[in-house]
């Protein structure tokens, strides 16, 4: 038990860090980002070939990647945004959505379709065990970095002026638009933020699950149904949402099998919609104070 | 003026109709495969097979001076298309024999075309039972198989388990699609025939990351051995899962990741895999036939130094000169033809023997001409045991 415990954290919080890139989005510009599972693809493509086939430094590839992922991610807000100022936001996710079967298939054109082992930058060594749990260098790796990430952005959000914006957008655009609150600028900076994290679960998953075109697709449909689960306009919502979505996977599998876990686990999502519709930790528009 | 023109043109016609005959005929043979899209290296990789014996057997003069020749048709992964490819190489182009889809599907959809048309549907790729049981009278007679059968390997792959590695409790893990569940339902007679039991069996979908709940159920019920029954991307992925949990007992797998992509995507964690495979590990042979043959293939593929040549390119290799010798003795006639393959042995490249009868037209016998391999170094040799 111990065991599935400790990789369904593991797996969470890379699960939980892209839930959080699809509330930071939605949260400011109510906006279902469905190009996110590309960009973590697009992410890990690009780290595999600066790190692998060019054989660019770590620190180096993974900046490349974060690089490409930010110029996308501003050129989706520019293209989705631009629009949503005249249309209305079910546009906005047709363009998303089309954003990325486009990134999809230019990946599938430029890599081919094999999966590529990607490099483990955690270290793959056991360091302790504890009772007959083996502590990996990667498990407790991928949950620091996960974490350290999640504070990063909880500090962010509650003690910058940015990041109080940022929460004053989310809870009235047009207020905080009258109160002098540049809203384009906190659109530009909740996009990057997502494309960073988006970025950073793709260094962190993409070891378990090797790179290819078709990563994104999983990830980012697990990434917004923990979203969901949690809250989709709070981020520490979609953090526990991804936290618990991973914890329940592993510990349903081990004690029921996979074949019993996605009807059980799909099962208890739907009741938890039913009795809160905005999510565990969801909260009405109005309440909305994160 | 104009009548004398049309004599000498119609006299003309005449003679080009009295001198043709004489030429030499093309011997049209199909083929049909994954040559794109996700199965893509398994198509090209019979094609190439396929290409190479046939430019050999025409420079050695072809089948008495009729030279071979190849028509390729890709059906990726739709059965449709591979039932519209065989029709299309059986009635438009008339090909003689007909080289089905290493995928089963395709390779089933083509089968209802090739055995109406009474054209030979030789099988070099797939292993699944079903498109040629193992039982008299139940292959059609127009199929032929080449390569051994999925329920032989999960036979060797118990029976190795249990007698070599000296397994107590083996564990069974397959995927959730057709392909595992039917390794599982082998794997469970084979087991039962040695009068043993599978230990514990666990299942997963295609896309699951992380193995540990499963092959910590695996750890709990004390299991000392683990077979798995799935494709190359899972079992690095379960191999890697093994060695985050510092799990070290062996592992042993069908024929489909004898493919390299298993080995690169698994690298050090696939050492010393157990592989269930056609042919005895192609790199430990000293005869001077094989190492011309993967030098070739080499040049030809342009293949990395340290990989093996798949060992479904091997057959389609064999296949092409299994079928030579049948056009050899019955020429052009798809009948003629049928009767000479279904009377025949040949001994491949690696010195592997089919025998066919008119009674038996799976080319291998039963478990017993399956070979059990293990990954050292990256490389299939030729395991200790």
């Amino acid at each position: 038990m111990q065991e599935a415990i400790f990789s369904g954290l593991v797996i969470g919080s890379i699960y939980a860090l892209v839930a959080l890139s699809f509330s930071i989005i939605f949260a400011t510009t109510n906006i279902v980002n469905f190009a996110l599972g590309e960009m973590v693809m697009m992410a890990a493509m690009v780290a595999l070939t600066t790190i692998v086939t060019l054989h660019w430094p770590v620190v180096s590839g993974i900046f490349a990647a974060i690089l490409v992922v930010l110029i996308l991610s501003y050129l989706l807000q520019i293209i989705a945004l631009k629009r949503l100022q005249r249309v209305d936001e079910s546009t906005a996710f047709m363009l998303t959505l089309a954003a990325g079967i486009i990134l999809n298939n230019a990946a599938l054109l430029i890599w081919g379709d094999k999966p590529f082992p990607f490099p483990n930058l955690l270290g793959d060594r056991i360091l302790f065990h504890v009772g007959k749990l083996a502590v990996s260098q990667q498990g407790l790796g991928v949950i620091l970095a996960a974490l350290i990430l999640m504070i990063f952005y909880d500090w962010f959000q509650r003690n910058t002026l940015i990041g109080k914006a940022m929460m004053a957008t989310a809870l009235d655009r047009e207020a905080a638009s009258a109160v002098g609150i540049n809203v384009k600028m906190v659109h530009t900076i909740a996009f990057s933020l997502s494309g960073l994290f988006a970025a950073s679960a793709a260094f962190l998953i993409t070891p378990f699950t090797f790179a290819s075109y078709y990563m994104g697709t999983d990830i980012g449909l697990k990434g917004f149904a923990a979203a969901i689960l949690g809250s989709l306009s709070r981020g520490r919502g979609a953090i526990i949402g991804g936290l618990i979505f991973g914890l329940a996977e592993a510990i349903l599998s081990y004690l029921f099998g996979s074949n019993a876990r996605d009807p059980l686990l799909y099962m208890a999502f739907i009741l938890v919609l039913i009795f809160k519709p905005t999510g565990l930790l969801g909260v009405s528009k109005w309440q909305r104070v994160a | 003026m104009l009548k004398k023109v049309f004599w000498l043109v119609a006299l003309l016609l005449a003679v080009t109709f009295l001198v043709s005959p004489s030429w030499a005929k093309d011997i049209l043979i199909g083929l049909d495969g994954p040559l794109s899209g996700p199965a893509a290296s398994f198509g090209l990789d019979a094609l190439n097979a396929v290409q190479m014996a046939i430019e050999e057997i025409n420079a050695a003069g072809g089948i008495k001076g009729n030279k071979l020749k190849l028509i390729a048709k890709d059906s990726m992964q739709d059965p449709t298309k591979a039932r519209a490819n065989a029709e299309e190489l059986v009635y438009k182009d008339g090909v003689v024999a007909f080289f089905a889809s290493t995928l089963t599907t395709n390779n089933l959809a083509s089968l209802e075309v090739t055995t109406k048309a009474k054209v030979p549907h030789i099988i070099a790729g797939t292993t699944s039972d079903i498109v040629c049981p193992d039982e008299p009278g139940k292959c059609h007679p127009y199929v032929f198989r080449l390569p051994i059968l999925n329920s032989w390997q999960a036979e060797k792959l118990a029976i190795y388990a249990v007698k070599n590695l000296k397994a107590k409790r083996v564990a069974l893990m397959y995927d959730a699609t057709g392909y595992g569940l039917d390794g599982k339902k082998n794997l469970e007679k084979a087991m039962e025939k040695m009068g043993e039991k599978i230990a514990i069996s666990e299942t997963f979908n295609m896309t699951d990351v992380d193995f540990t709940p499963q092959l910590q159920r695996i750890r709990d019920a004390k299991a000392d051995a683990i077979i798995t029954w799935t494709l190359g991307v899972q079992v690095a992925r379960i191999v890697q899962s093994m060695k985050r949990l510092g799990m070290d007992i062996p592992v042993l797998g069908s024929e489909a990741i004898t493919e390299a992509g298993f080995r690169k995507l698994a690298g050090p964690a696939a050492e010393g895999v157990y592989i269930a495979d056609r042919m005895p590990a192609a790199y430990d042979s000293k005869d001077p036939k094989v190492q011309a043959f993967v030098k070739k293939w080499r040049e030809k593929t342009k293949m990395e130094e340290k990989l093996a040549v798949p060992s479904w390119s091997v057959t389609y290799y064999d296949a092409v000169y299994w079928l030579a010798e049948g056009l050899k003795k019955a020429e052009t006639n798809r009948e003629k033809l049928k009767e000479a393959l279904e009377n025949s042995t040949y001994t491949g490249v690696t010195g592997i023997k089919y025998t066919f009868t008119p009674q038996k037209h799976n080319g291998r016998n039963g478990p017993e001409d399956v070979y059990i391999v293990q990954i050292r170094d990256g490389a299939l040799v030729t395991p200790k045991q």
